[in-house]
């Protein structure tokens, strides 16, 4: 990846109590998602209770990291930094074994090459700016 | 008790990238509206704004600001905000007012004054809302995810590029006799073809404008139509502005991630899907029952969803519809006589009030050169961020 210019107007996400395991996780080479200990259903985006039950019985659960790409586009036009510099790239929407579908990007193959149901895997990108770094999951060809 | 209130008027400033003020627009419309209906400002007793993010404090409290520009009268207040639904979400504050006898005459107005270019976020550093992470984190535009969709159409039904520019050459035709449309131009497949690649699988000519206007309708009970001597005004017979259900499955705009349907069998309506049928349920009509709709074209593959979602035809059955003229003025059901987004650009407070506008001028028989015969039933139709969505059905 190119370095990426340390602006002012883009911060990264800030960790809470809420999230701060799922970002302390990705540092570790590690994906989380929400399980719900009453219901028993995963769910996606971390939250403190289970939107399918409302049990406050929640824990978190490590994906496999694999799945595959459900949809996709290559973008060729943005102009918000840093984006603008990165340009043609991959934003796709990944459905993880476990059924989630987050959105991310595709990386580490020539964006012509990424295909709905190709089978990818979670990586993760270093973001850093001057008040730290996180790491972000993003995908690439299994 | 009926459920129905009467359109008294509608009115619109044209669309346009005029650069001036959101208020003077919503004011035009507003002042439009109320000429149409032959009500005088001071007799409307609410108005209900939709608020416009992108034009400072006055924008918050759009209602407001366009009464305070209308001139002080006393008439009780209200802003909504829903995204792209905002000003169907007005629509819906003036009508449970009138319904509830709260009051007989409510006045909705929608206006925007939009900047250059894609929709950008909205000012300010928040690292927890998805819209900003998703816009800074993973580059995803509202573009991107308007390719979502065409794409996941592609790989489902075999849709084309030809198809999506089928939907354009229509829609352009459509606007090109609409006095409030930006855009009167026919355009050519190979116009559309040609055009710069934004997200792929979408180009430059697929993707709606963002655009400045502003639309109003005034709302009444329909005692005080008939009070006015109008025994058979268009009706509004159903607001629909439904949330999704658990688990949701669909990546929305601005969505980031979502619910697994692995444990959990996905309701058996999509969230698109069920905004109409709560509509159609509100109103007891169906799909057969339509002689038009106006559907949030932000791109022309999502024009084909939205086919399906009002149900005109069975998924994957779209790009059959447009073939064959279907969704064109004069075939079976036509889709966006007004021209649409294409031609009108999204001015996003006053988008869903525009599509009311078109619609009841259409059951009124005064759509001038984009005229649907014997039109009766007309349905609106559009998705906003963040879970908002609405639709709306007009009757004669």
């Amino acid at each position: 990846m190119p370095q990426l210019p340390r602006t002012a107007t883009w911060h990264l996400p800030v960790a809470d109590l809420e999230t701060a395991p799922y970002w302390e996780a990705t540092a570790s080479g590690r994906l989380l998602i929400k399980h719900c200990d009453g219901c028993g259903r995963d769910f996606f985006y971390p939250r403190s209770h289970c939107p399918r039950c409302w049990s406050s019985s929640t824990s978190w659960k490590e994906a496999s990291g694999s799945g595959v790409v459900y949809t996709f586009t290559i973008v060729r036009q943005n102009d918000l930094p840093p984006f603008k510099e990165r340009l043609p790239y991959v934003v796709a929407i990944v459905e993880l074994d476990e059924g989630v579908r987050l959105t991310s990007n595709i990386e580490g193959c020539a964006p012509e090459d990424v295909r709905c149901g190709m089978k990818v895997r979670v990586a993760f990108r270093e973001e850093a700016r001057d008040e730290g770094s996180i790491f972000l999951p993003v995908f690439r060809p299994a | 008790m009926s459920k129905d209130v009467a359109v008294l008027g509608a009115g619109m400033h044209p669309w346009g990238k005029w650069g001036r003020n959101f208020v003077e627009y919503g004011v035009h419309a507003a002042r439009a509206a109320l000429a149409d209906a032959g009500v005088d400002w001071q007799d409307v007793q609410f108005i209900a704004g939709g608020e416009t993010v992108r034009n400072g404090y006055a924008g918050y409290v759009a209602g407001s600001s366009i009464a305070q520009a209308l001139g002080w009268s006393g008439a009780r207040v209200a802003t909504a905000y829903a995204a792209c639904a905002s000003g169907a979400s007005a629509i819906d504050i003036a009508r449970a007012r009138i319904l509830a006898g709260l009051c007989d005459v409510a006045l909705v107005v929608g206006a925007d004054t939009t900047p250059k270019g894609f929709l950008a976020p909205s000012g300010g550093t928040r690292t927890q809302d998805p819209d900003w992470l998703r816009f800074f984190l993973l580059g995803a535009t509202n573009p991107t995810y308007f390719a979502f969709y065409a794409r996941r159409r592609m790989e489902l039904y075999g849709s084309t590029e030809k198809d999506w520019a089928a939907v354009k050459i229509k829609n352009a035709r459509h606007g090109l006799s609409n006095p409030n449309a930006r855009y009167r131009k026919e355009v050519t497949e190979e116009e559309i073809l040609a055009s710069a690649m934004v997200s792929e699988p979408l180009r430059l000519l697929n993707i709606c404008t963002t655009s400045d206007g502003g639309a109003a309708v005034l709302l009444t009970s329909l005692e005080y139509a008939r009070k006015k001597g109008i025994s058979d005004p268009v009706k509004v017979s159903a607001v629909s502005t439904v949330t999704p259900r658990f688990p949701k499955t669909v990546i929305d705009l601005p969505d980031i991630a979502t619910d697994s349907a692995a444990a959990a069998a996905p309701p058996e309506l999509t969230f698109r899907d069920s905004i109409a049928a709560a509509a159609y349920e509100e109103a007891d009509l169906g799909p057969e029952d339509l002689d038009l709709a106006e559907v949030y074209d932000l791109s022309t593959a999502l024009e084909l969803d939205w086919y399906e979602n009002i149900g005109l035809c069975k998924e994957g059955e779209a790009e059959r519809l447009i073939r064959d003229g279907d969704t064109t003025l004069g075939g079976r059901i036509p889709v966006n006589p007004s021209g649409g987004l294409a031609c009108f650009g999204e001015a996003v407070p006053a988008q869903a009030i525009a599509q009311v506008c078109e619609v009841t001028w259409q059951l009124q028989g005064r759509a001038q050169g984009r005229q649907v015969e014997d039109a009766n039933v007309g349905l609106t139709i559009n998705q906003g961020l963040f879970g908002h969505g609405s639709s709306v059905i007009l009757t004669k």
